[in-house]
């Protein structure tokens, strides 16, 4: 069950459309972040069920290395990739980190849509 | 670098002439030798070094005609028909003369052909071919008969046959450099004289550049570093050797040196030379190598870069794309009217299917191309989702031949899918819809790409549904078709219903030619 999402992409625009998607969907959500450090401080405050994660992000770190971290510290937590990077080294990191989903820009909202319904059991 | 590696050698953009120049030259010496030495009885024509044997008339003749056909050859090019029957017929007069020298020498009736021609001239009679003479002349028949090889064998054939005769000359003339009388008292075969030795070192030198693309020569001779390296050597191989022998021989006949100290100061004089233009030739390759090598990682770097800059401007291009969309989606999931969130909603899916061309650019094989099959299926996957709540169950089934499609063409092709499908699933047929859309591009007649989106339903419904004026989409539909010098043709039988839209592609492989 996805009580709170928090999402995490550096574009202010793709965020909030993003944060508007999900609440029209019924998935609340616990905030936004741009960078992976301030993205880990509001998962450990707001412990989300689900992360709505941008590769590219503010910093020296990017949404694969905060995907890698957040694993180690909650493993049962659901992850949706929403990326333009689909380069294939990109790709093979992403799917590494093991997935519950891959959203490529430019969003389809549907698509969105499906993906959390799929995975809110 | 001193010289272009690439840029074809002197000898090789002037083997003809130079080649026609040495026939000629040779000529010259084995008419000298007939007209002077023998008819005239001019002995210093006949002999090029006093004291010694000189050149028999039947050589002398001999290498006339051959003289003669190797100019014929090289003023025709080719050898085929008429051509062919003249050179075979001087190349068969040739061996009788050769082949009969050679029988009489063995059997020791006579030291040549000429002995027999005029046995009461005491000159003639008493001339002595060396059968080295003989067999050059035959060397130099079977040159000619294969001057035109094809085949590796044949020209395998030429090239040995005009080495040897190269090198049977070349030993006869640096015997006379060093010393003419030895060669005799090594075995009468050696005993060429000078001036048939300089003959057939010309006649052979000749036969080589006749055909400079081909054996040691064409590898000498080509444009590759390899080839440059071993020009610029071979001057000190065959200068260093020849130097350092007769050095030696004055040194000896001087009484400085020992005939066998003569013989471990030119061996170990020798091998510096070699040792000096191996180390040389691997200096001058090994700089080479590491032009090349530092160009290599000067490409690839810029390659890399080039590909680092692709791939973050097509990340840019997305999302912008992304922003455009989520501005858009925004303003429609905040308005109240209807109408105006439809057309935002449409125009969401117009950026969508534009966008769909650059989800793949960056993943295709071919540059600036998009596979056919794949794009398809992605703006058919898009275009549903977003009209999944109008078209319930219904599905797209794509299909298409194995091509990619040009970027300018995927874009508009995008664009049309999406209008055409939104078009067709928004007019229901009146039992509403059931089964699937169709969507078909496959190529016809080479330069044409012909697309079909079918459904079950009344064909002459359907043309309508697409003949709607007035709205942006037919209006975009029909741009699009006139952009593309598209034709459209109704589609309607066997309860299929549908347009088909015939584009001609002789533009986009113009532009991909450019």
């Amino acid at each position: 069950m996805i009580r709170s999402v928090v999402i995490i992409e550096d574009d202010f625009l793709n965020a909030m459309y993003l944060e508007d998607a999900c609440l029209r969907f019924g998935y609340p959500v616990a905030g936004t972040a741009s960078s992976a450090d301030d993205a880990m401080d509001l998962i450990r405050r707001t412990m989300p069920d689900c992360l709505l994660v941008d590769v590219r992000l503010t910093g020296p770190r990017d949404g694969i290395d905060l995907v890698e971290e957040v694993r180690r510290e909650r493993p049962g937590i659901r992850i949706i990739f929403v990326t333009g990077s689909d380069e294939p080294s990109t790709m093979v990191r992403i799917k590494a980190t093991l997935p519950d989903g891959i959203i490529i820009k430019p969003t389809d909202p549907e698509q969105l849509r499906a993906r959390l319904k799929e995975i809110d059991v | 670098m001193k010289s272009s590696p690439n840029r074809q050698p002197w000898l090789r953009s002037n083997a003809r002439l130079l080649a026609a120049m040495a026939v000629i030259a040779m000529a010259i010496i084995a008419a000298t030798v007939l007209v002077g030495g023998w008819w005239l009885s001019l002995d210093a024509l006949a002999r090029m070094r006093p004291k010694y044997v000189s050149m028999v008339p039947s050589t002398a003749l001999s290498l006339l005609v051959l003289g003669g056909a190797m100019l014929w050859r090289l003023a025709v090019e080719s050898t085929v028909g008429r051509a062919r029957i003249l050179l075979n017929t001087l190349a068969a007069i040739v061996i009788l003369v050769a082949a009969g020298d050679l029988v009489l020498i063995l059997t020791g009736t006579a030291g040549s052909i000429d002995a027999l021609i005029q046995p009461d001239n005491s000159a003639w009679s008493a001339s002595i071919k060396a059968p080295a003479a003989a067999i050059s002349l035959l060397l130099g028949v079977a040159c000619l008969l294969t001057i035109d090889c094809g085949s590796r064998g044949e020209c395998a054939v030429f090239v040995w046959c005009a080495t040897g005769g190269l090198l049977a000359a070349m030993s006869a003339v640096v015997g006379y450099l060093f010393d003419a009388a030895a060669l005799s008292a090594v075995s009468v075969f050696t005993a060429m004289a000078l001036d048939t030795g300089v003959a057939f070192l010309l006649l052979f030198a000749a036969l080589l550049l006749m055909r400079s693309d081909t054996g040691w020569l064409g590898v000498l001779l080509a444009s590759e570093v390899g080839s440059a390296g071993a020009r610029r050597l071979l001057p000190l191989l065959v200068a260093a050797p020849l130097t350092l022998c007769f050095a030696a021989l004055l040194l000896t006949d001087a009484g400085v040196l020992t005939a066998n100290f003569r013989l471990s100061l030119t061996a170990v004089a020798m091998v510096a030379a070699l040792v000096t233009s191996a180390v040389w030739t691997a200096g001058t390759v090994n700089a080479r190598e590491r032009d090349l090598i530092r160009t290599t990682h000067q490409l690839w770097s810029t390659l890399r870069q080039r590909d680092h800059l692709l791939q973050e401007l097509n990340h840019r291009v997305r999302n912008n794309l992304q922003q455009i969309n989520s501005l858009l989606q925004l303003e429609a999931s905040r308005m109240a009217d209807t109408g105006a969130t439809n057309a935002l909603r449409a125009t969401i899916r117009r950026v969508t299917a534009l966008g769909a061309v650059h989800r793949l650019l960056l993943s295709s094989d071919v540059p600036s191309r998009v596979p056919a099959d794949v794009f398809l299926k992605d703006v058919a996957s898009n275009v549903t989702s977003y009209l999944r709540p109008e078209i319930g169950q219904l599905t797209i089934e794509t299909e298409s031949d194995d091509l990619t499609i040009p970027v300018d063409l995927a874009g508009v092709l995008g664009l049309l899918v999406n209008e055409l499908v939104t078009r067709t699933v928004q007019s229901p047929p009146p039992s509403g819809w059931f089964g699937s859309l169709r969507l078909k591009l496959v190529t016809r007649n080479t330069n044409e790409l012909v697309m079909t989106l079918v459904h079950a339903g009344d064909g002459e419904a359907s043309l309508r549904q697409h003949r709607v004026g007035g709205a942006t989409s037919d209006r975009i539909i029909y741009g699009l078709i006139g952009q593309l010098d598209a034709t459209v043709t109704p589609i309607g039988h066997e309860g299929m219903a549908g347009v088909e839209i015939a584009i001609p592609t002789e533009r986009y492989i113009e532009d991909d030619n450019r």
